[in-house]
């Protein structure tokens, strides 16, 4: 009974990317700490985790959502612009990281107003 | 329809207060016997009485169900205690995993109160009917 | 330490990283005239390079895919340029021949060195900043407001 409560497919995927949307702050903190090293090739959360997420999502498979697991790995498709072969760009990594930031606040809004919901109608009044 | 007999078959007055003991002895974590008289004041009841089975199995389906809520809800209980340990101890629990893990103890702790009152509630409400 | 910002601890060895290189260009704007150093020669050109080292591991970490944390480091080395001979037989530091070796520190490099660095400070307070944000927000999980 109590299971059921936390187990609508939205608000399992909702924790998910959390986990991945952290996990991503992680990937771009090391990409632009590393902004001026040689050879360096950025990092980011494996692109497989979105789209299986999302095929999840559509099944309404909750437990095939619960056993994804975000990654970092190398981003294939980041090409080095300097020299160097170093593969960050300063604008994209600064966008990268304020897009994440706001993904960020969906997420938590969306778990904070699913519990608050859960909440009032525990109690019967608006919470 | 009588809205008692909706709850768990042929319900009356002696079995709801039997129910009521029951879930009230488990959510106060006492044993799962419960000792039909005593607490109940003058009211005796057999603890096995043949009008029990109207619910259809050989344990009361609504206080096993409840019993396996309880247990769910004090798991939740350690699984929050265990994520924020863990979150303290540097282990490689997140932040908001171990938010969310309390959260959602939390929610389950007030939906087994709100449980409790309303069968309490419910069970005073029916000791208030004069017969 | 609990690492309630992600990726801090990255950030923080690279805002190290290039506080310690901008330290090294300005020795090095400073220095661009010293012919002597204490060692007799003229003064070197110092480099800082940067190198992505593994961080050490926490000792309670699961396979639940924790990342291992990649630590930026600089590494002060001495620049292998030669000295700039220039022809100036007055100079108490002249050779023979009258050259006076210099040290081969072009200031605008420098200076463009330098910009660069602070750009990537600045980028990386952004990171501590925006991440900061991120952890209120995380607190604020479930609150009624």
């Amino acid at each position: 009974m109590i299971d059921a409560l936390f187990s609508q497919p939205d608000y399992v995927a909702a924790k998910k990317m959390l986990d991945a949307t952290v996990l991503r702050q992680e990937a771009i903190a090391s990409n632009l700490a590393n902004l001026e090293t040689p050879n360096y090739q950025r990092i980011d959360v494996a692109p497989s985790f979105s789209n299986e997420l999302r095929e999840a999502v559509a099944n309404g498979d909750t437990e095939k959502i619960n056993d994804l697991q975000p990654r970092l790995e190398v981003d294939a498709n980041a090409v080095a612009a300097n020299r160097d072969g170093n593969t960050v760009q300063l604008e994209t990594e600064l966008m990268n990281l304020q897009q994440n930031f706001l993904q960020h606040g969906v997420e938590t809004n969306f778990i904070t107003q699913d519990l608050l919901r859960l909440r009032s109608a525990i109690q019967g009044q608006p919470q | 329809m009588n809205p008692l007999t909706a709850i768990g078959g042929s319900l009356n007055p002696q079995n709801l207060a039997m129910y009521a003991a029951k879930a009230q002895s488990m959510a106060t974590g006492a044993a799962d016997k419960v000792v039909p008289s005593g607490d109940l004041g003058a009211v005796q009841l057999p603890v096995d009485s043949p009008t029990v089975g109207g619910t259809g199995a050989t344990d009361s389906s609504f206080a096993s169900l409840l019993h396996d809520a309880v247990q769910e809800v004090s798991g939740k209980q350690a699984a929050a205690t265990a994520a924020v340990n863990g979150l303290l101890s540097g282990q490689n629990v997140s932040l908001h995993q171990a938010m969310i893990a309390m959260e959602e103890a939390s929610v389950s702790f007030q939906l087994m109160i709100e449980v409790r009152n309303k069968m309490l509630e419910g069970y005073q409400e029916i000791m208030r009917m004069q017969l | 330490m609990i690492d309630f910002i992600p990726g801090v601890s990255t950030t923080a060895s690279a805002l190290t990283a290039e506080r310690i290189r901008m330290d090294v260009i300005s020795q090095n704007i400073a220095n661009a005239n010293t012919t002597r150093t204490p060692s007799g020669q003229p003064y070197q050109r110092q480099q800082v390079t940067f190198e992505t080292v593994l961080g050490q591991q926490d000792q309670a970490d699961s396979a639940s895919g924790s990342q291992p944390r990649l630590i930026k480091v600089a590494r002060i080395q001495s620049d292998s340029r030669p000295p700039r001979m220039i022809y100036s037989p007055g100079h108490p530091d002249a050779n023979a021949q009258g050259m006076v070796a210099m040290p081969d520190i072009n200031t605008y490099e420098e200076m463009a060195d330098l910009i660069t660095s602070s750009r990537t400070y600045e980028a990386n307070l952004a990171v501590i900043h925006t991440g900061r944000s991120m952890t209120m927000q995380t607190l604020a999980i479930g609150r009624r407001s």
